[in-house]
């Protein structure tokens, strides 16, 4: 028994956080970074969540589900390795409410919720990012070329605690999508 | 666990401790996480991480070990065994107990985990939850109403009207806020408690589309303070469709109840979805603990048991060194404990056995060289010397035994002394003696023994002495013997020639007046006599002169023996002076000769003179031994021989005649000694003088069926020099 235990926890540190090698859960279909005329930037994107049995069934049992947006922008540099500029993380968490019967969706920045009526909408709606302010982005020079990706995963740390083991083993609960990669010249 | 530890020293020890404080440090947070710490939930992953490389690296550690040990099973190390059976029992002990707790605790888990969960208290969850449902219904659907009446007062109310209508609604209600927005979601008006702070919140898409079907919307939902409130939703019939939101706020109360109900539901619902995962994770925490102590334990257990064994390991080493025979191994005390002062009393005992042995050896060395001197010297003396068991078998013997005896006596150590006799018959005579004597066994003996040796007769002079030990028992016996033959010999030779020096002086000189007076006699009284008178005198006289003549022959030839020669030694080739003596000799001598010689035969280095003399000394012998009428044969054989290394020219003389009684075989070459009636008897004894100054030697042929035979042999001289030392040597041999 400890052996079984200490070699599932050595698979499960081994344990990729891609989607092992299925479909994946989430997918991002479109993003893309503008400029404001103060010179903010700001995302739109457009993703697709689907969530498995598993994390379903878990939402209608009362567990909430963190989902984390990675944003990532290089610039590159000719005689270097690239530049991050930005790398920030969006988190939103979904719970259901069993009195009001809404899935309610929360931004954890922002701490503003929403409620839906199903999960279809909430789908829809969290699949919507429009106009999400990014962090600044350096003084921009002319002619540099960025490199942004974006992916969103179900972040397995943020689920109770009893779970996250299980978590970690289960392929089940390795919701993520592929990098979504686009690149843009300032 | 503890007095364990504090048995260890340092570093080794404080890095045991930290090791235990880190073990047990990140167990209890684990622990602590897994009982919903909020502060630690978020390291759990991280602590289950790093407790599982805690325990691979001890598994790592502990199968390092385990393999090291097995390692040393086979190659049969010291300690190795102990090491192994401490171990094994070390694991048993602390497995078997802790295997125990983790089964029951596993299952009380199990259990308690189980117990949490009741149909009951679901049911009731379900009914609290359904009850709250039911009561706010209720009051949703008032609310509903009141807008759908709204609505319709709408309706009929110009667009411009609105806001002043909907602040009446809400004067009317007297909670709540209300929005009248178009199908694109544009607000047409809006009146509420709330409104001038923020924006109102309008429905999502699929309570629009649900709404413009034409059915009325109403919800209940929490609001950004976690308090529920109504949305209602119906439509404002026109050309243009437009819709009238409203939001009436829960009651706080209720509001609160409901939470209350609400949040202890989903607490309870997730729980019952958690339940397996929980067991997995308390499992997967106790698993941890177990096996890091469990690990740690064993991992320390070796190092500790090594630690013990190591003491009893170098005492196995020590051990068997000192049975290979190295003494000088020393062990280092390390410890001031039993094993410690195991460790010194082992040094005290090898560094004794060291003195023991080093004494042992030096006695040893002491011992063989006593013997080999005793050996040197036995082996230098012309005596031989025998020793014996208490059983009469031989126990040493030196080389002159091998020299005087004439056997390998070498050969016959371990055997009794009966057995020399069987094999070598010669030695009857002596070996019966010495048997005699050590059969009587005690005190000191001596005894003359004469026997017939290869070479001729042997005279031996022995002395025995019985040997006893400390306690007065015998324990053999020691016989040393000389060669007595050529010293009896010599004294018999020295008596022969006083005699004859005295013969001569004491008998020669009356002679010659004896022979003057009878010739006196004869010359005076013939003319005085008459014939027959004269006749009697004439021949009384004659006879004296004759007698007297055959007398001073004989005493002349006594003072030739007695006399010590002169002799003029030359290189010479006997077979050359044979034939010219034996061509002296005509047929009618009545003897005929043959000579057979080797061809390229060695000069020798000697008196022609007295060779010549030597040989018709035996050519007389072998004459007057024949009775006249009959002829005689004799045989000259000229060879080399060799004995004992030593090279010799052996002239072989035979005759056919009558040969010589055995009785007096052994002393034929003395004085006086004659089988025959004519001669003086000193023939032979003149002959082995003369062979005996050339240092050479006579002695009768054995085994002759007819006649006498003599083997006369004379040393080959290597170089001139070597000659004159041998005849120098023979001088004083005579």
């Amino acid at each position: 028994m400890n052996r079984l235990v200490a070699c599932l926890a050595l698979f499960g540190l081994a344990a990729p956080t891609g989607g092992w090698g299925e479909e994946p859960a989430f997918q991002v279909r479109r993003a893309e970074l503008f400029r404001h005329e103060d010179r903010s930037y700001a995302l739109d994107a457009d993703i697709d969540f689907h969530f498995n049995d598993t994390a379903a069934e878990a939402l209608r049992n009362g567990v909430p589900l963190t989902l984390v947006m990675h944003l990532r922008v290089r610039r590159s540099r000719a005689w270097w390795w690239d530049e991050t500029v930005v790398d920030q993380d969006w988190r939103r968490t979904v719970r259901f409410h069993p009195l009001a019967r809404a899935y309610q969706l929360t931004e954890e920045e922002s701490g503003v919720t929403e409620n839906f009526a199903g999960l279809h909408t909430l789908r829809e709606a969290l699949g919507r990012v429009r106009n999400l302010p990014v962090r600044p982005l350096p003084p921009p020079a002319s002619g540099q070329n960025y490199h942004a990706a974006l992916s969103v995963a179900l972040d397995i740390e943020a689920l109770p605690l009893p779970l996250r083991p299980t978590a970690y083993l289960s392929p089940q609960w390795h919701i993520s999508s592929t990098w979504f990669r686009w690149s843009f010249a300032n | 666990m503890v007095i364990r530890k504090l048995r260890i020293r340092l570093p080794l020890g404080v890095v045991v401790v930290v090791l235990f404080a880190a073990i047990v440090a990140s167990l209890h947070l684990m622990s602590s996480a897994t009982q919903s710490s909020p502060q630690l939930g978020s390291m759990y992953s991280l602590l289950v991480l790093i407790n599982s490389i805690g325990s691979i690296l001890l598994l790592a550690l502990v199968v390092a070990n385990v393999y090291g040990l097995l390692r040393q099973l086979a190659k049969k190390a010291a300690g190795s065994h102990l090491t192994a059976r401490m171990a094994f029992l070390f694991v048993l002990l602390s497995l078997a107990p802790a295997s125990i707790v983790f089964y029951y605790s596993m299952q009380f888990l199990k259990q308690s985990i189980d117990s949490w969960f009741d149909v009951r208290i679901d049911q009731a969850m379900e009914d609290a939850l359904e009850l709250g449902q039911a009561a706010l219904d209720e009051r949703m659907r008032t609310l509903l109403r009141q807008t759908e009446q709204a609505a319709a007062k709408l309706q009929l109310t110009p667009i411009m009207e609105f806001p002043f209508h909907l602040t009446e609604l809400r004067d009317e209600l007297g909670e709540g806020e209300f929005t009248v927005f178009s199908r694109q979601g544009r607000i047409i008006a809006a009146g509420g408690s709330q409104l001038g702070f923020i924006l109102p919140d309008l429905p999502d898409a699929g309570v629009l589309l649900r709404v413009k079907q034409g059915k009325s919307y109403i919800r209940l939902e929490p609001n950004q303070d976690q308090n529920l409130q109504i949305r209602a939703v119906v439509a404002i019939q026109s050309e243009d469709p437009l819709f009238l939101q409203a939001l009436y706020p829960v009651p706080l109360r209720i509001s609160q109840l409901a939470g209350t109900v609400e949040a202890a539901f989903v607490h309870y619902k997730e729980l019952g979805f958690l339940r397996s995962s929980l067991k997995h994770t308390f499992i997967l925490t106790l698993s941890l603990v177990l096996l890091l102590s469990l690990l740690a334990a064993i991992w320390v257990a070796f190092v500790s048991i090594r630690r013990i064994v190591a003491p009893v390991r170098r005492l196995a080493q020590g051990t068997r060194a000192v049975a290979e025979g190295r003494y000088g191994h020393r062990l280092a005390v390390r410890a001031k404990d039993e094993l410690g002062f195991l460790v010194e009393s082992f040094n005290t005992m090898t560094e004794r056995l060291a003195q023991a042995s080093e004494e042992a050896r030096e006695s040893r060395i002491e011992v063989e060289r006593q013997r080999a001197y005793l050996e040197t010297v036995l082996s230098s003396l012309s005596s031989g010397v025998l020793s014996f068991d208490h059983e009469s078998r031989l126990l040493t013997a030196n080389r002159a035994v091998d020299d005087i005896l004439h056997i390998p006596a070498l050969d016959y150590l371990g055997f009794p002394i009966s057995q020399l006799k069987a094999e070598h018959p010669y030695l009857g005579e002596p070996v019966d003696r010495i048997e005699r004597w050590l059969n009587k066994g005690s005190g000191t003996w001596q005894d003359e023994i004469s026997f017939a040796g290869p070479d001729g007769r042997q005279e031996l002079y022995c002395h025995g002495t019985t040997l006893f030990n400390g306690g007065g028992e015998k324990v053999g016996a020691v016989v040393v013997f000389d060669d007595v033959t050529a010293l009896i010999l010599a004294q018999r030779q020295a008596a022969w020639s006083e005699v004859a020096r005295r013969l001569a002086h004491e008998i020669k000189n009356p002679l010659t007046p004896i022979q003057l007076s009878a010739e006196r006699l004869h010359h005076k009284l013939t003319s005085r006599l008459d014939a027959r008178d004269a006749e009697v005198l004439d021949r009384s006289t004659r006879t004296i002169v004759q007698q007297v003549e055959a007398l001073k022959s004989m005493v002349n030839a006594f003072a030739e023996y007695a006399k010590s020669s002169a002799i003029q030694l030359k290189r010479i080739a006997l077979a050359t002076i044979v034939e010219e003596v034996v061509a002296l000799y005509p047929p009618q001598s009545g003897l005929r000769f043959e000579i057979q010689a080797e061809t390229d035969l060695p000069d020798i280095s000697a008196d022609p003179i007295q060779l010549r003399q030597i040989l018709h000394n035996l050519i007389k012998n072998a004459q007057e031994a024949l009775t006249p009428p009959i002829q005689g044969n004799m045989w000259f054989i000229l060879n080399r021989a060799t004995e004992q290394g030593k090279a010799f020219l052996q002239l072989t003389v035979r005759d056919d005649g009558p040969g010589i009684p055995k009785d007096q075989a052994d002393r034929i070459f003395e004085p006086y000694v004659t089988t025959k009636t004519k001669g003086t008897g000193l023939g032979l004894a003149i002959v082995k003088k003369i062979i005996e100054e050339h240092g050479g030697s006579i002695r009768m042929e054995n085994g002759h069926l007819q006649g006498a035979g003599f083997v006369i042999r004379f040393p080959i001289p290597e170089t001139d020099i070597r000659a004159e030392a041998t005849s120098g040597g023979s001088g004083v041999s005579s």
